[in-house]
């Protein structure tokens, strides 16, 4: 299994060459995205998970471990499968350095993932923060600019928090290792513990796009191509999704169940999580912007997904999972085809985009599909995410029940505003307003296909249920499907 | 054999995507449309009395630790709704091939479709799960379909979906607690779990009912979710108002009569007076909704958002009729759901011929159509004959015994109501009669021509069915006495022509009163051969004494009879309407979470903030998870 | 006062300095420079987490050396502090680039200047 490197090694190289490519550029990218997706679901399919890899030989504590559980592969595939479809969707030629950094992002999100050191993970992290800024800033204008500015300035400041974090960890345990470190926990004393959390969770959450880390969010996904929002969205929210059942959920529980060791800090993450689903859903709603509509939706469904997370049980978590494929699929939708949309209609406003779906009604059923999914309509993918969170918080505390009436609420919210846009693609077109251009047939296809995926997941949600059951399973007792598997002679 | 059960909700939906590739075609289209409805209505039919059809199919999905199975019944109840409507959207089907020409033409046909997929998936859903995904379906495709594609309808959806989300989101919280009791979705275990929880926390019983007696209240307008059908109706494509009128109306009745009921009328609750507490509640929200109903009913001036509110208000008397837990109330409420399903499309599809010819909705603008459109005429004459409840046609059974039941249970306020709404709606019946098809014919209606051959048949056979079910209501009442049956009452097999009563010696023989009527009928038309011809003016033949409106800055039209007609008992209500404005406080709601939105827009677009925000979610962090 | 619990002082109050110039300065050159001195802050804590007082250099030159193992500094920190001053020296460079363009864009290098195009274009 040492050839898993490969899935950080190749993108680098990529990076390196892209240097030299000129206009092959955009081929290379998309064989290499390619290669990495194919090679990702055959070691998902391999069999041989889970498996620790050490790196150079060097055992675990002392060397560096990738570690490839039906988890973090699962999660590979989504990243790249987002990857791929980001550069599908890539308008207009772009320059060496869009590629160059594309791939260091790549490297840096799949890093992210199969990373079995605390510290790497650091270093990955920052990564992506790079990658991501760069790209952002990418059309050298005004907005952009600003935008890419805000995000690194935000993120630096997390990423120190996470570093004394780690720093501390370092010095208390001895140890940089993951799985090292969750075995280890039940030595630290309670306040230490507490602020190793505290300042870990800060360096993760402005990744998260939780509120009030996320002020970044909306001018981000405003500054950047559609491209670049599916990058954001698909990669680096996929990857930050992971970073919480690893972080979270594997390295600070008790006995690796998957319950925080320490319930007022899960309370609070909570809070936070019921906040940013509060705060963005309110803000959606009177926001004209379609990109903004859709970066304040993803920040809404980050916090759902965290809340399912934290409530800690197996329904949950089940559902904190099928709400991660749902979002996964439904916003990459979404974006895809406001890509596709903002560029017909010349406007950022989705009140100038009448009269689209009546062009397009295969993209407007699509976009109708998407939103629905994400509002957790049954028979779409996104309800039984919300299924089973609504059932693991009502079997939890009463402090979850109130979660999950705060949930319901903002989920009136969020259908008024997605189908009062996916509406106004279906009015008549205003005489005045021409379309700029027309929408590629590639975007559609991508779009359609994703929207049968949807429904496929929502007719019969046994199609993804043993992958998410393995992935839950993994969680909830981590002792034995993770630590073990880094550690196997103890 | 193809399951039977599966082919009902497949069709429409297989349908549904058919026609969303030959849109533009909305000849074949609509035909289509006609002919699934004709499917349905056919194979419902066939299905009477085969209680034991089922369908059901596993999602592998795990929850309460047993796999999760959708499934579908036939059950007399669910029967029973569901094929009067699909009879009924059957001859509103009819009606739309010729309603959407190419002028008119909604293109709204798959999102109809799909409604009618989640229509039967609502009415046989044998779980909670296929109930709530059926219903959720419902509520999105209704939104499309009432928005259509047109902005302003958009807005009155806009707020009919907010309601509906609020109704679902409250339906699943419901479904959810109940289903935990119950560790299974199945509906009947629920409600015995529901009837056993009664016994031991009765407030946390309340809630949960009353979590679920929201979306049902909300999807049926009864109080104090009363006003969006003005909004919906008004908006909604002239063809689809009679649906939304007629079956969707009816969503909330039969989550009342399926789930609520049972458990009011065997769960052990305390008495009040002859029945209990929650089914008073129930009376009562029934009749403000029908007294509020009428009273909005008589003040509008536009025709669909009048019979919208008259709408509400008959389904106020159905809640009544139900709340009386008597096998008297519940056969009256539900013959008069049939019986207003009926009504109703006469109604809403005369009117819908009428603004199909002329275009306007405002009663004021219109008048003397009678003359140009005589059997639009006669239909919604019928209709609203019928809908006073007056004998000799179908409305009048359906009430008598609602109102019966409700004096047998001394439920005295209430029937003060019922009567009052009664008698209010002989206001508003008439007032569109007198405007619209009496009255002076404006001058640019002299060349409009009565509705084409395929809106006169629904009509006409909307018409014979009035009359039909007036002289022999067993046509309802029989399958209504099997839903009775089947929820566990003991009574008899309905008679063709006699209607069973809660007092003795007060069974009604409804064909000797047609009979009577007749006889009146006859001895009315000799007085009009008879008597003195009437005389003919111009519709601006009134008291302007010489002096044309425009000189005091006004039009003709503000001199029209039907203006303003009911100025001063509008006075009268309004301050009571403003106190109770449900409308103006969700408005209000509304405009708060805009401006929060915009706040935090603002908040977001700064950069300067980001930076304390983030300090600022440490704190919270460390307030939260460290000091305390 | 040990030499470590100098280290200490010096770092955490370096790394509230920083924090300190992050939440205030408008400036962005400002804002930079505020973390890079948490940068260093952090820097030094990491070192002096693995601080031995009169410690040895951590390198096994012969047996002999295994025997004052215990006396010797703690490498891992100092490798991760390389690191780190990598990442930090290519954040700020990539930073500062950034700002010149921002500077081109904005004609300012104030960072409240970013939103005044979208407030008009809101309205």
């Amino acid at each position: 299994m040492n050839s898993s490197l490969f899935l950080i090694i190749i993108p680098l190289m990529g990076a390196f060459i892209a240097l030299f490519a000129k206009k092959a550029n955009r081929l290379m990218a998309i064989v290499i995205t390619l290669f990495m997706e194919i090679f990702s679901i055959i070691i998902y399919l391999s069999g041989k998970l889970p498996v620790s890899v050490e790196i150079g030989g060097w055992q675990p504590p002392y060397g560096i471990n990738f570690v490839l559980t039906p988890l973090s592969v699962g999660f590979i595939i989504l990243i790249n499968l987002a990857a791929i479809i980001s550069l599908f969707i890539i308008r207009g030629e772009k320059s060496y350095q869009f590629y160059s950094t594309y791939l260091v992002l790549l490297a840096a999100s799949n890093g992210i993932v199969l990373t079995g050191d605390i510290f790497n993970f650091y270093i990955f992290s920052e990564l992506t923060a790079f990658g991501i800024t760069a790209l952002i800033a990418y059309p050298k204008d005004r907005k952009s600019t600003g935008a890419a500015i805000k995000y690194l300035i935000l993120a630096s400041t997390a990423a120190a928090f996470l570093l004394i974090g780690i720093g501390i960890v370092y010095k208390t345990l001895g140890t940089l290792n993951i799985a090292d470190i969750a075995s280890k926990i039940s030595l630290l004393d309670p306040l230490t513990l507490e602020l190793i959390i505290i300042l870990m969770l800060t360096g993760i959450f402005v990744e998260l796009e939780l509120f009030p880390f996320n002020m970044w969010v909306p001018k981000a996904y405003l500054g950047g191509t559609a491209s670049v929002n599916v990058m954001l969205h698909g990669m680096l929210g996929t990857a930050g999704a992971y970073t919480i059942t690893r972080i979270l959920l594997t390295m600070f529980t008790v006995d690796g169940s998957g319950l925080l060791v320490n319930v007022n800090i899960a309370n609070s993450v909570i809070v936070i999580a019921l906040l940013t689903i509060l705060v963005s859903e309110i803000a959606a709603f009177n926001e004209k912007k379609i990109k903004k509509v859709l970066a304040f939706s993803s920040m809404g469904q980050m916090g759902l997904i965290i809340f399912g997370f934290m409530i800690g049980n197996e329904q949950a978590i089940v559902g904190a999972f099928y709400l991660v494929v749902a979002n996964f699929v439904a916003k990459t939708i979404l974006f895809v085809l406001t890509g596709e949309f903002i560029a017909m209609s010349g406007s950022g406003n989705w009140e100038d985009m009448k009269g689209i779906g009546r062009k397009h009604p295969v993209a407007g059923l699509a976009f109708v599909i998407g939103s629905l999914s994400l509002m957790g309509v049954p028979f779409f993918a996104g309800f039984w995410g919300k299924l089973g969170l609504i059932q693991g918080a009502i079997n939890g505390s009463a402090f979850m029940v109130v979660g999950i009436v705060i949930v319901l609420i903002t989920a009136i919210i969020e259908g008024i505003y997605f189908l009062k846009i996916a509406h106004t693609l279906f009015l008549e077109k205003d005489s005045d307003r021409e379309y700029l251009s027309k929408a590629r047939v590639h975007s559609i296809v991508i779009a359609a296909i994703l929207a049968l995926a949807i429904i496929a997941i929502g007719v019969k949600p046994g199609l993804i249920e043993s992958n998410i059951n393995s992935a839950t399973d993994e969680i909830l007792n981590s002792t034995s499907n993770y630590i073990d598997i880094v550690f196997p002679r103890r | 054999m193809v399951d039977k059960m599966l082919m009902m909700i497949l069709i429409p939906l297989i349908t549904a995507f058919l026609t969303t590739i030959i849109l533009k075609q909305h000849k074949v289209v609509w035909t289509l449309f006609l002919a699934v409805s004709g499917y349905l209505s056919y194979t419902l039919f066939t299905m009477y009395g085969a209680w034991d059809l089922t369908w059901s199919i596993e999602l592998g999905y795990k929850i309460f630790d047993s796999n999760l199975v959708l499934s579908l019944a036939n059950n007399p109840l669910g029967w029973f709704f569901a094929f009067f409507a699909s009879v009924t959207t059957m001859l509103i089907a009819m009606f739309s091939i010729a309603f959407n020409d190419d002028k008119h033409d909604s293109k709204t046909a798959p999102i109809w479709l799909i409604l009618i997929f989640a229509n039967i998936g609502i009415f046989f859903a044998q779980d909670w799960l296929m109930f709530f995904g059926m219903w959720e379906m419902m509520s999105m495709s209704s939104y499309f379909m009432i928005a259509h594609g047109k902005e302003i309808p958009a807005k009155a959806a806009k707020f009919y979906l907010s309601l509906s989300l609020v109704g679902t989101s409250t339906l699943l919280l419901g479904i959810i607690s109940v289903a935990r009791l119950s560790q299974t979705f199945d509906i009947n275990a629920s409600i015995d779990s529901l009837i056993n929880l009664f016994a031991t926390d009765y407030n946390k019983a309340i809630l949960y009912i009353g979590l679920f007696a929201v979306t049902f209240f909300i999807k049926s307008a009864v109080f104090p979710f009363y006003m969006w059908p003005s909004k919906a109706y008004a908006e909604s494509p002239d063809d689809f108002t009679p649906f939304l009128s007629t079956v969707m109306s009816k969503y909330g009745i039969y989550g009342i009569v399926l789930f609520i009921l049972p458990i009011l009328q065997n769960a052990d609750i305390p008495a009040l007076g002859q029945i209990n507490e929650p089914a008073y509640i129930l009376a009562v929200l029934g009749a403000i909704t029908s007294v509020l109903g009428t009273i909005l009913a008589i003040f509008e001036t536009d025709m669909k958002k009048l019979f919208a509110y008259s709408s509400v208000a008959n389904i106020g008397y159905i809640v009544m009729g139900l709340s009386t837990l008597s096998i008297i109330g519940i056969q009256g409420a539900l013959f008069h759901s049939i019986n207003h399903m009926v009504i109703k499309s006469a109604i809403f599809l005369s009117l819908a011929a009428v603004i199909y010819r002329t275009g306007e909705r405002e009663m004021h603008k219109l008048g003397g159509l009678a003359y140009r459109m005589p059997l639009t005429f006669m239909v919604y004459l019928l209709g609203i004959i019928s809908a006073a409840g007056i004998p000799p046609l179908n409305g009048f059974a359906s009430k008598w015994l609602i109102i019966q039941a409700l004096m047998s249970q001394n439920m005295l306020f209430v029937v003060i109501a019922m009567i009052f709404a009664s008698t209010g709606a002989f206001m508003y019946l008439f007032r569109v009669l007198a405007s619209v098809f009496l009255g002076q014919l404006p001058d640019k209606y002299k060349h409009i021509k009565e509705a084409p051959l395929l809106m006169a048949i629904p009509m006409t056979i909307i018409m014979l069915l009035m009359l039909a079910i007036g002289v022999l209501p067993g046509i309802i009442m029989k399958p209504v006495n099997a839903v009775l049956i089947g929820m566990g009452y003991d009574v008899q097999e309905a008679s063709w022509t006699t209607v069973h009563s809660a007092f003795s010696n007060s069974d009604l023989n409804v064909t000797n009163i047609f009979y009577i009527f007749m006889a009146g009928a006859a001895i009315a038309l000799v007085f009009y051969l008879f008597s003195a011809k009437s005389v003919k003016v111009t519709q601006d033949d009134n008291y302007t004494a010489g002096e044309l409106p425009s000189d005091w800055g006004t039009t003709p039209e503000r001199f029209n009879f039907s203006y303003g007609f009911y100025q001063p008992f509008k006075e009268m209500f309004n301050p009571m309407m403003d106190l109770i404005s449900f409308d103006r406080w969700m408005a209000a709601f509304g405009k708060i979470v805009e401006r929060i939105s915009n706040g935090l827009s603002v908040l977001y677009t700064k950069s300067e903030g980001a930076i304390l925000m983030l300090y600022i979610g440490v704190a919270i962090l460390i307030i939260g998870g460290w000091i305390i | 006062m040990t030499m470590l619990n100098i280290f200490l002082l010096s770092s955490t109050s370096l790394i509230f300095i920083g924090l300190y110039g992050v939440l205030t300065r408008k400036n962005i050159v400002k804002i930079l420079l505020s973390l890079n001195i948490i940068e260093t802050g952090i820097n030094l804590l990491l070192v002096a987490f693995g601080y031995v007082e009169n410690g040895e250099v951590p390198i096994l030159t012969s047996s002999e050396s295994l025997k004052n193992i215990v006396n010797m500094v703690d490498p891992v920190p100092q490798a991760l502090v390389l690191t780190s001053i990598v990442i930090g020296l290519g954040t700020t460079a990539f930073a500062l680039g950034l700002t010149i363009r921002y500077y081109k864009t904005h004609g300012t290098l104030s960072i409240d200047a970013s939103d005044e195009e979208e407030v008009m274009l809101n309205e």
